[in-house]
């Protein structure tokens, strides 16, 4: 194949896969790349291929030559969860006990991930100290999961549709081998975000449906935000040849906001449907905002030499993420009126909270060549510290603590490289009782607020908080990943 | 994977990062039962919890549970919860569970046996419907077969869910569930007289208590201030006659004693005889009372007394200690709109508002029946709203009783018949329950659990 054709195609095939919109990344699991998926996620200073632009731009200097990758990551991602049992107050049996409910487990049903896609492409167009990127990626992550409508989560979500493609654009340069410097410019653009739960429409003083209400109703968000700007600069020092540094941070504050619709369902069909008003005419149109985290990484690897050759590396890294700008995620319907029957609901404002925190994770990993220029293996393992509190688990996002392990490797054909990686990801199971559980159940139509205690707009069993918490519970999470990629060097 | 999940957890274990709160403490501990020492369709199923709590036990023949008691009123750490109605010599499973104000507990299932019944336990027929339809509550009876006295508190399928066997050779014929829904109280009258009895006995059999009270009548009421009100025997010399009147008297937990009113004070033997026997003047079997809007000033209490013998109902204000009213043969202030209507040796009463049920027992030729009246008492009349006539015809020589329930319901009690019948204004009888053969039924109540019980006429 003739080397324009070759970049044409890649170029193309980018383009055709951010427009399918299917099973892309979502908030993020581990990182892209066969080599620094391989190693465990420990490639900040090494940074020595395309997916520099992500994790050390200032790495592409390392890159003497052009090379064209694209690879994909398939991934299964098992998420379990069993709602604690609770009481069912709205449905006392005979003689008024509140029935003792408990809740099947439930399963991402969607847990298949087969179009994950890194394509990109580097080079220094001739200049000797210079490395250039471009590069169009999904972030690692679990993009859809979809939960059972009557499950036990569904107070929480019941649906989650990430599509997430990132296009980086990135320059580096390098003083001779001894440092380098290099930026990405990030555009971040998703063409679908949906996200669905189940609400309590129940306009009735005093709700308290903790397992179930006739006013069950589906609200289902779905929108895009094609453009949020980001950017990520990097560095990396050689001060011997044997040991180098890297360090690289996603610098903007961003946020995604979608310009979203919103549908609304009553679960168990009623005569009337939900109509949605603002100011008496039909209406719709809301707001989604997640806000996106800041990142620092800093990395250090040793480097056995053997002459010019590195014969292996050991890398030790350093992640640390601001998801703590995650509060809430923000459903905001700027007016809108559901109206049933002769019954107005305001929507208002549907804060799902989050309370996340900063995270930190370490990652270990390494090459080693087995066969000088043609076969190298690698392996790394990581830990990653719990993105949200225990209280405010939700089955949306993998929050716990997370674990993991990869090995890989690479063979060279050629000019081609054929790299693959295994990767295992597992969050450890996180129990959540009820008492400590601040996920709580939306119910717009309610009257009950801060502090909770008014009893005649507030549930009797609920006191002190805005109505059952949903989140309680036993949470299990693995992920199997496969990253396949292909290199053409020239 | 299975395995490694393990390993991840067990890791998250020894790093003791945040992977959750994996202790349940506010789950229920200690959880046991055992068949009940003294009623053996009840057991105690007893836990406890780490934290202040709130439960019920659900329980059943099979694994499946289905049926659950009463969620417990206050918190507590130490519990203790009856079930009613068990069938003795049988298994159950049973489960515990708790709410702590957030959380909700459970324990295993686990399985208990219950004891052997007493011999002399009745058995019961039941026919109709048990719906709310039908009949949908709890009687508290006493049943006498011969010697032997039994109280049972039997459910609309006519199993008894509770029973208390009286001391042989005693008559029981009131039993009430005690104000505090804990105990059942009962009269235990000595044919003799002087060693008659209330006797209060605690629903989970644990503790008996009782009163003396020579002379004790037919009936007695619990009232609020913790003492009882009770007819006693009041026995006087009129023209050179030895005749056995009767008194409401209050009795304290002390055996304390002090009149009401004595019916000797309202009326005169010379002129009201009645048609008692061997002395029997007034025969009062039946007393009710309306404890007015206080229930701890008992002085606006308003007592009413059915004197059998002279086929008369009074009613007795306690602040005037006077007979008020009077309906029936002896010197009435109120009349009966026709002369067919008069009761006659009437039994229970049941009293409220301006209506009142009585169990007419002779008024009719041929047969009892039941009787409701609109009292009117600036009209000074009293005029039949209802009335029941069994067919074939049942005919009762002491008590009996009809009880209102909702939906235009009548609960006929023919004590002597041995035999409860749930009747609706179309007169269709709607359920029935019958003794043994040869059995006679006292003055019941109804209630809707057993659980926490409370007193309906």
């Amino acid at each position: 194949m003739k080397q324009p054709l070759f970049l044409a195609s890649a170029v193309l095939a980018a383009l055709t896969l951010s427009g399918a919109a299917r099973a892309d990344g979502g908030y993020f699991e581990g990182v892209k790349g066969a080599h620094a998926s391989g190693r465990g996620g420990a490639f900040t200073a090494r940074a020595d291929d395309v997916s520099a632009v992500e994790l050390n731009p200032a790495g592409l200097a390392h890159i003497d030559t052009t090379i064209v990758t694209i690879g994909n990551r398939f991934s299964y991602n098992e998420r379990t969860y069993q709602r604690n049992p609770t009481l069912d107050w709205a449905h006392p049996n005979s003689n008024g006990a509140p029935p003792y409910v408990t809740f099947a487990k439930v399963k991402n049903k969607t847990p298949w991930q087969a179009l994950d896609p890194l394509i990109g492409i580097a080079s220094n167009l001739g200049l000797k100290d210079w490395g250039f990127g471009f590069a169009v990626y999904s972030p690692a992550g679990t993009a859809r999961e979809v939960y059972p409508d009557d499950g036990g989560q569904r107070y929480m979500m019941v649906r989650r549709n990430a599509q997430i493609i990132d296009y980086n654009l990135s320059a580096a340069w390098k003083f001779h081998e001894l440092f380098g410097v290099g930026a990405s410019l990030q555009w971040i653009a998703v063409p679908t975000l949906e996200y669905g739960l189940v609400i309590d429409g129940d306009p009735f003083a005093k709700a308290g449906n903790p397992v179930s209400s006739d006013y069950d109703i589906n609200a289902r968000v779905k929108g895009q935000d094609l453009f949020t700007l980001n950017a990520i600069l990097g560095a990396w020092v050689r001060p011997t040849p044997n040991f180098e540094f890297g360090v690289s941070g996603q610098v903007l504050p961003s946020e995604i906001d979608t310009k979203s619709k919103l549908s609304v369902n009553f679960v168990t069909p009623k005569g009337d449907s939900v109509t949605l008003v603002r100011n008496n005419a039909p209406a719709n149109d809301v707001t989604l905002s997640l806000p996106l985290p800041m990142t620092a990484r800093l990395g250090a690897r040793y480097r056995y030499l053997d002459g010019d050759r590195e014969v292996f590396d050991v890398e030790v890294d350093g992640v640390y993420e601001t998801w703590s700008r995650v509060n809430r995620f923000r459903l905001d319907s700027n007016g809108i009126v559901a109206q049933y029957q002769k019954q107005f609901v305001n929507v208002g404002v549907i804060d799902i909270a989050k309370n996340w925190r900063d995270t930190f994770g370490i990652h270990v990993g390494g090459d080693v060549s087995v066969v000088p220029k043609v076969a190298t293996v690698r392996a790394g393992v990581y830990y990653e510290t719990p993105v949200a509190d225990p209280s405010y688990s939700n089955i949306d996002f993998t929050d716990g603590p997370e674990f993991g392990g990869a090995v890989g490797g690479s063979v060279n054909v050629g000019k081609v490289e054929i790299s693959a990686a295994a990767e295992y990801r597992a969050q450890a199971t996180v129990y959540v009782a009820d008492s400590n559980a601040r996920v709580y159940q939306q119910v717009p139509g309610s009257t009950c607020t801060a502090p909770y205690a008014d009893t005649s707009a507030c549930n009797a069993h609920y006191l002190g908080v805005p109505s059952p918490p949903v989140n309680g519970g036993t949470y299990n999470a693995y992920s199997v990943v496969a990253t396949l990629e292909a290199t053409y060097r020239f | 994977m299975k395995r490694a999940e393990r390993a991840v957890a067990l890791a998250c274990t020894f790093l003791a990062f945040g992977c959750g709160d994996e202790t349940k403490s506010f789950a229920p501990t200690d959880v046991q039962a055992g068949p009940n020492p003294v009623v053996a369709t009840l057991t105690q199923v007893t836990w406890t919890t780490s934290a202040p709590s709130i439960g019920y036990v659900s329980y059943g023949l099979t694994q499946s549970l289905g049926t659950t008691t009463t969620l417990e009123a206050q918190d507590a750490t130490t519990h203790e919860v009856n079930l009613y109605g068990l069938t003795p010599n049988t298994q159950y499973y049973y489960q515990v569970v708790t709410w702590d104000g957030a959380d909700a507990g459970e324990s295993s299932i686990q399985t208990l046996t219950t004891g052997a019944p007493p011999s002399d336990l009745p058995a019961f027929t039941k026919t109709g419907d048990t719906s709310e339809n039908g009949m949908d509550e709890i009687v508290l009876l006493p049943v006498t077969v011969g010697a032997s006295s039994v109280i049972v508190a039997v459910a609309p399928s006519g199993q008894v869910l509770w029973y208390h066997v009286a001391d042989g050779g005693q008559t029981v014929t009131r039993v009430r569930f005690s104000k505090d829904g804990t105990s059942v109280l009962y009269g235990s009258i000595d044919p003799a007289g002087q060693n008659s009895e209330i006797i209060r006995v605690a629903l989970d059999g644990k503790s008996q208590v009782t009163w003396k009270v020579p002379g004790l009548g037919p009936d007695f009421v619990e009232l609020s201030n913790g003492n009882f009100a009770a007819i006693v025997a009041d026995t006087q010399t009129s023209n050179g006659a030895t005749l056995k009147g009767d008194k409401i008297v209050e009795i304290t937990p002390n055996d304390q004693s002090t009149d009401i009113v004595s019916m000797w004070s309202c009326f005169d033997p010379a002129k009201f005889p009645g048609d008692g026997t061997n002395g029997e003047w007034t025969g009062a079997d039946a007393l009710t009372v309306n404890e007015g809007a206080s229930t701890t000033d008992e002085s606006d209490d308003v007592f009413y007394l059915g004197l059998r013998n002279l086929s008369t109902v009074v009613e007795v204000p306690r602040a005037s200690g006077k007979c008020d009213w009077v309906l029936g043969a002896a010197a009435p202030t109120l009349a009966f709109d026709t002369a067919a209507n008069a009761f006659v040796h009437q039994g229970g009463l049941v009293i409220s508002g301006t209506s009142l049920l009585v169990l007419d027992a002779d008024g009719a030729p041929g047969t009892s029946r039941g009787m409701q009246y609109a009292l009117d008492l600036n009209a000074k009349t009293a005029t039949e709203t209802w009335t029941y006539t069994p067919s074939p015809a049942v005919h009762v020589t002491s008590l009996g009783a009809v009880s209102p329930l909702t939906g235009n319901r009548w609960l006929v009690n023919w004590s002597t018949a041995g035999k409860l019948e749930l009747v609706n204004d179309m007169n269709q009888v709607l359920w029935s329950l019958t003794g043994p053969a040869g059995s006679t039924f006292g003055y019941h109540v109804r209630t809707d659990s057993i659980d926490a019980p409370e007193n309906k006429p």
